[in-house]
């Protein structure tokens, strides 16, 4: 029960009219970046992470949770709406969704997806503010060897495991390592790969790698691709309702997508993109048994499950990243650099150092949750007038709040160089398809790996076997192989699936 | 700056004629070598940065060299590995005269894009860099969003020109007056 009254302290924290007004503005802000087309929460996160840099920290974590959740409900209305998802998690969404849209029931599909997230976030918030202390009290008994492990683990996972080539998730996570080595290296105080630049001396800051790559990198990328300049045909909303027929239909997806979603924030695969597909997967095999399916022609169940395993993912990732300042998916590792800005580390210590803070972000993930359902449903069809912006005017827009908010953090215009350049990079990941997500989780957690790696490596005087000499460290590996092993089975698979079909293409061709 | 390479390096097939964007061929390849090569050169980068660095005396156990050489060496050995792997199914396709073998390739999108937009789009980027220190955020932010939105659509570049400016100057009150951070205030600071 001691969770219980930290949590109502937080909520006590979390619950002034000032923090309130952070938290809907975060909603609102959140929501207007998801909702541009082909932008997802994580996005909306990056792009609006130096504006909350100006608040004080606990205004900043609850606008943080604000706009993260506006961002995901965003996202699930272009999904819908236009059928062009923000983020691979929302993809599944856009199948019946926009399905549904077509067959004039756009209002049902959002209602469902709103509702589903609600669902979805609220009951994955109270697991999580039960169980992250928990965690706390296991990752206590962590010393170098078992970060180091979990670092691996993370790099493995998001690099090989959850990108379509191995190869390219290395590429991008190699990349991201390397920008995260520039700058003085705080154990030795040695200059690294600053090329002779004297601002390179503080590093490479994480804002600007993540807005680059994320927000400038897009607007490039929409200028460049050579479909870029087709229209896209938004489909007209009523305001979001659920007949008493489509409530007994989607309740049942919404509880078992929640429970499907639960577990996989908690291992770093990836975030809510095999969650999500799960989710769909069952929802159409059971309809399938039902024997009424009506899944390709705009199946409600196909909405309202992944869209609440997608929220109970993305809630229940708040276990490791503030347990153990481990980042599951890329919007965790947006929120990671925020607790870093703030000179923080996620991990143990932080609930003991900084425990009003953490009870009043989790407090606010509720808020978040129940502004969203407030604010979201009612003006669905006002924010899906938004869609109807001119194109170039949204990305125009985008380019000059990246800009503004890169500036604003330090007031230097060679980091506004720096963010165009990375800008440039991230154009050219999206052209050659290398994912962005490793890149990010290479810059954050780069240092975390070296740092405890030549810890352990101190500690030990160069014995290797000082990485694996504890228990958790070893079952962190064994996790690892297990990872890699189905990994390995699924693309054998996948492959025996494809060969056939390839050759009845090369057949015809 | 290794992050300008990407752009670079991309440029010199683009700025070829326009060929048969499906069709097989050294420039196919050319693609295909475009992330390998990117690849090298920040494995180059860590490498060599990692073997000239001055290490500090006491730097402890493994030092400040051991990581940046170890990625360099692992994102090399990517990068050959990831060419070879082009290569052979480059020379594999042309063989087989270009039929089937597009599911593999379905990493590699069609290699022309729109040069003239992302053109205008860089170079509006660099005057705004160039500009905002001595123009002000005024002006260089209303070029900023001018310049992309004339780059994606040029059919109302006045309304185009209002719609920037109003912009410009609502971040410009938003940011000073409500949240307190100084934006370069330029030209027109002076003469206001």
């Amino acid at each position: 029960m001691d969770s219980l009254s930290l949590l109502l302290s937080g909520f006590a924290d979390a619950l002034t009219p000032a923090n309130l007004m952070w938290c809907l503005a975060g909603v609102v802000l959140g929501t207007a970046v998801g909702v541009l087309p082909g932008l997802g929460s994580s996005m909306a996160v990056a792009l609006l992470l130096p504006l909350t840099f100006l608040l004080e920290p606990t205004a900043a974590f609850i606008m943080f949770a604000g706009i993260y959740y506006g961002g995901q409900f965003g996202g699930a209305t272009t999904s819908i709406l236009l059928n062009t998802p923000g983020q691979s998690s929302s993809i599944v969404t856009a199948f019946e969704g926009h399905a549904m849209a077509r067959s004039g029931r756009a209002s049902q599909a959002l209602a469902a997806a709103v509702v589903g997230s609600f669902v979805g976030g609220i009951v994955a918030t109270t697991v999580v503010a039960f169980f992250a202390q928990r965690m706390v009290a296991f990752a206590l008994g962590f010393g170098p060897a078992e970060y180091f492990a979990l670092a691996m683990l993370a790099f493995v996972s998001t690099a090989a495991v959850v990108t379509a080539s191995p190869l390219r998730g290395i590429v991008a996570l190699g990349i991201g390592i390397a920008i995260s080595v520039v700058g003085i290296d705080d154990q030795s105080g040695a200059v690294r790969m600053t090329l002779g630049v004297s601002h390179l001396l503080d590093g490479i800051g994480i804002v600007v790698v993540t807005v680059g790559l994320l927000a400038v990198g897009e607007v490039l990328y929409q200028g460049f691709r050579p479909d870029g300049g087709a229209p896209v045909q938004a489909i007209a909303t009523g305001t979001p309702w659920l007949s008493r027929g489509d409530l007994r239909r989607s309740w049942l997806p919404w509880m078992r997508g929640t429970a499907l979603g639960l577990p996989f924030g908690v291992i770093p695969a990836g975030g809510a993109e095999i969650p999500t597909f799960l989710s769909y997967g069952v929802e159409k095999a059971l309809a399938r048994r039902r024997g009424n399916s009506e899944f390709g022609r705009g199946a409600i169940e196909g909405v309202a499950g992944p869209e609440a395993a997608n929220n109970a993912t993305t809630a229940t990732a708040m276990i490791p990243l503030l347990g153990l300042g481990l980042p599951t998916s890329a919007t965790a590792a947006v929120m990671l650099a925020a607790f870093q800005q703030y000179g923080m580390q996620p991990g143990p210590l932080l609930f003991e150092n900084e425990g009003d803070l953490v009870w009043a972000l989790l407090a606010s993930m509720f808020l978040g949750t129940v502004l969203l359902l407030l604010i979201n449903l009612p003006f669905a069809p006002l924010w899906a007038r938004l869609l109807r912006l001119p194109r170039r005017h949204l990305y125009a827009g985008l380019l000059v709040f990246a800009t503004v908010g890169v500036y604003s953090t330090k007031g230097s215009i060679f980091d506004v160089g720096l963010l165009y350049a990375v800008g440039a990079l991230g154009l050219f990941m999206r052209r050659y398809d290398v994912p962005v997500a490793p890149v990010l989780i290479g810059v954050i957690l780069g240092p975390l790996a070296e740092g405890e790696l030549r810890r352990a490596m101190a500690a030990g005087q160069g014995d290797l076997t000082v990485l694996v000499d504890s228990g958790i460290a070893v079952g962190i590996y064994a996790i690892l192989a297990v990872v890699a092993a189905a990994f390995a089975v699924k693309r054998i698979r996948e492959r025996a699936e494809r060969s056939p079909s390839r050759k009845a293409e090369v057949g015809s061709g | 700056m290794t992050t300008a390479e990407p752009l670079r390096r991309e440029q010199a097939p683009g700025e070829r004629a326009p060929s048969d964007p499906t069709g097989p061929g050294p420039r196919r390849i050319r693609s295909a070598l475009a992330v390998p090569a990117v690849t090298a050169v920040v494995a180059l980068l860590l490498l060599s940065g990692g073997a000239l660095m001055r290490v500090p005396k006491a730097s402890g156990f493994l030092g400040p060299q051991f990581f940046p050489l170890t990625v360099g060496a692992l994102l090399m050995l990517t990068a050959l590995v990831s060419a070879t792997w082009a290569l052979r199914r480059g020379s594999a396709r042309i063989g087989r005269g270009g039929a089937g073998g597009g599911r593999d390739t379905a990493e590699t999108p069609s290699p022309r894009g729109d040069w003239r937009t992302l053109t205008t789009m860089a170079a509006t980027l660099l005057a705004h860099l160039a500009l905002l220190q001595p123009l002000g955020w005024l002006l260089s932010g209303t070029l900023l969003f001018w310049g992309i939105s004339y780059a994606l659509d040029r059919r109302r570049p006045l309304f185009d020109l209002c719609v920037a400016a109003a912009l410009a100057g609502v971040v410009q009150l938003v940011f000073s007056g409500l949240l307190e951070v100084a934006l370069p205030a330029g030209l027109l600071g002076k003469v206001l």
